[in-house]
């Protein structure tokens, strides 16, 4: 009896080994140990295939704040080495965006997709193992592996439109259907004019009245490159009507509270220039002096508090995040933590 | 008593299969580690000779120095390339340290995206516990002779640097030829006096800050090619033709005949000082002219006779000097 156990319980662990040794670097995507060993700082909740699952109420947060949650907010935390955060990247423009804009953000967990200019030799190996599962052509059997909440972005080849279309609205309403989300495409969509009535947010580079062409599909939910950003499987995207970031799952809470804090400083700051109708220096307000007068830092800390209790935070938290969040020379001019060492460079 | 050592001897066999599957685990499952060889294998299914220890496509020393007799060049490729239905293949717009020279050998693949600080860190520790060198350092280690590395810095020169000079010349020493940076290279004065040619982008003065390697022989994309380990690179002032491996013998063979035509055609063009025109010895009706057929086939017979090697005869499906006459053929039979 006990051997069948000791049997069974290691049979189990000798096929789940081997089912993970399947998992290639692209057609089958990362593994589920791959994906958690290339995002060590999550530490939270992860889907069963690896990837971080940001908590639902960040992201309905991120939604509900979508007025004040956008790429400016999302900078700070992503790229402040003071905070040791020190990404570089993370954030993409030069889009075609469709009905993206202020009350619309696309805001969810990102799975990616590799595309790569087709080799016919790959390409009948990846079509014929998909034929023997049952499986569809490859642009959409990547959509049947969406989930509610993600938003797929889309590498086709390195931003190609001519012959790199990923969807038309059939399956664009697909996948918005799916998922309840928009998504990116850093290649081309076609029948934009059957896409944009439904409303969600779209990214592309551009409209071509073609399919993808040669392209192959070479990989699912592996680190991406779109542009000069290392796309994980598991960011959360904030896009706005400027562009899209990608920011990394466990710098999300960073980036509701600090977007929050300084949505309001911003405010009060806006207020304050045209109150004073031009007698206030731009440096007066903002930048490396910051607040030059300490009267005005308290003034816009004290509307920062007021607001922040309005939504229920109560001062004393908005304070604590003042403290520990703010990066100086904005905000209300607080100083924050002093800058680290610069990183060692390899 | 027993069946514990049962249980015992089953489990130590377990744990031991356990162990070898572990380390069967496609070792690419480390980002800056190589694709397996099962991998490389599977995905390029049409090469049937030999292959490297890791998987890689093996042509051969010998085809490889046909291809790199110093008259092959990109156009010679391209046909049996596109026929073989690869459409892409070629890419243009480096600079070279030595565009008289050749750059011919086995393609090395790295890739290499922007950095994200927590998978940077992973990425150098399991390097350091392996006692290996920094990045781009310890791809070079990998390389063996006959390699030609391919660093793919996604066409970004600022802070996407390779090499400077000292390691240039340690990849030259290590593989016999030169290599090829989608980015930047630096200290070019300092290489370029070698006699390798290094394809880059542009020179950049740095390094590759803020930048990892992500895979090792994983397939890249270089301009709107995909190229993939094992790949026979040809480069020439032009650019660089990246081959299937199974496609290089029909290559070479396609060039040794093609090129000498070309030189026939081009001396026959200069001879008759203009008095044949363009289209009697190149496109859609050229040799029409019998004579011209016949003394270009004896041209290139000659020359592979002189060379000791297999005299080549113009069929159907190996034509050259233009196509064979056709049999007139019975109009098709009405069903």
């Amino acid at each position: 009896m006990r051997l069948r156990i000791v049997l069974v319980t290691v049979q189990f662990f000798a096929f789940s080994i081997l089912a993970s040794a399947q998992w290639g670097f692209f057609t089958d995507g990362f593994s589920r140990d791959q994906l958690i060993k290339y995002t060590p700082n999550w530490t939270g909740e992860r889907f069963p295939d690896g990837r971080p699952k940001v908590p639902q109420e960040w992201i309905d947060r991120l939604k509900k704040d979508n007025e004040v949650t956008s790429e400016e907010a999302a900078w700070g935390p992503i790229r402040v080495t003071s905070l040791g955060n020190d990404y570089q990247h993370q954030w993409v423009g030069g889009w075609l965006p469709i009905n993206t804009g202020f009350k619309n953000r696309l805001i969810g967990r990102v799975f990616t997709v590799q595309f790569m200019p087709g080799r016919p030799e790959m390409a009948t190996v990846t079509e014929a193992e998909a034929k023997a599962k049952g499986l569809s052509q490859h642009n959409v059997r990547t959509m049947d592996l969406l989930q509610p909440g993600d938003v797929v972005v889309v590498d086709m080849a390195g931003g190609r439109v001519k012959d790199g279309v990923y969807v038309g609205d059939n399956l664009a309403v697909g996948i918005w259907a799916k998922t309840g989300n928009g998504f990116v495409v850093n290649g081309g969509i076609r029948d934009r004019e059957g896409i944009e009535p439904y409303g969600f947010p779209l990214y592309c580079k551009g409209v071509w009245p073609g399919v993808f062409g040669d392209l192959m599909l070479v990989g699912v939910n592996i680190p991406i490159r779109i542009d000069d950003v290392t796309v994980m499987p598991g960011d959360v995207v904030i896009g706005d009507s400027e562009g899209v970031s990608f920011v990394p799952p466990h710098l999300v809470q960073d980036v509701i509270e600090v977007a929050e804090v300084y949505h309001e400083a911003d405010r009060w700051r806006h207020m304050k220039y045209i109150q004073n109708k031009g007698t206030i220096k731009p440096s007066d307000l903002y930048g490396a002096i910051g607040m030059r007068n300490p009267e005005w830092q308290k003034e816009c800390e004290a509307y920062v508090e007021q607001q922040m209790a309005k939504k229920g935070l109560p001062p004393a938290n908005t304070r604590r995040l003042w403290k520990t969040r703010a990066y100086s020379g904005t905000g209300c001019g607080t100083q924050g933590p002093q800058p680290a060492a610069p990183a060692k460079k390899l | 008593m027993k069946r514990f050592r049962i249980v015992l001897v089953t489990l130590q066999f377990l744990a031991l299969a356990i162990v070898t599957l572990l380390l069967a685990v496609p070792s690419w499952a480390q980002m800056d580690g190589l694709s397996s060889r099962e991998q490389i294998i599977k995905w390029t299914p049409l090469w049937k000779g030999e292959r490297l220890p890791d998987g890689r496509p093996k042509v051969s020393d010998d085809l490889i120095k046909r291809l790199c007799n110093g008259t092959t060049s990109e156009e010679a490729s391209w046909g049996p390339i596109r026929q073989a239905g690869y459409l892409h293949q070629w890419e243009g717009g480096f600079m070279t340290t030595h565009p008289e020279m050749r750059l011919c050998g086995r393609a090395f693949t790295v890739r290499w995206f922007p950095g994200r600080p927590e998978m940077m860190k992973v990425i150098n520790d399991d390097a350091e516990a392996k006692g290996q060198s920094q990045m781009n350092v310890r791809t070079m280690d990998m390389l063996q002779q006959g390699d030609v590395a391919i660093a793919d810095f996604y066409n970004n020169i600022i802070d996407g640097v390779y090499t400077g000079d000292n390691l240039a010349v340690s990849i030259w020493a290590r593989t016999g030829n030169g290599y090829v940076v989608n980015g930047g290279i630096r200290d070019v004065e300092g290489t370029a006096p070698y006699p390798f040619p290094v394809y880059f982008r542009a020179p950049w003065p740095g390094t590759f800050p803020g930048k990892m390697v992500v895979c090792v022989n994983c397939p890249v994309q270089i301009g709107e090619v995909t190229v993939m380990p094992g790949d026979v690179v040809l480069g020439d002032r032009e650019g660089l033709t990246f081959i299937p491996p199974h496609l290089v013998e029909a290559v070479v063979k396609h060039h040794e005949i093609t090129s000498l035509v070309d030189d026939w055609r081009k001396a026959k063009y200069i001879e008759a000082k203009g008095s044949i025109k363009p289209s009697e010895l190149y496109g859609s009706i050229a040799f029409q002219n019998p004579a011209y057929r016949k003394e270009c086939i004896a041209y290139v017979q000659k020359k592979f006779t002189e060379k000791g090697q297999k005299v080549p005869v113009p069929t159907q499906d190996n034509a050259f000097c233009g196509e064979p006459p056709r049999q007139s053929q019975p109009p098709a039979k009405k069903p």
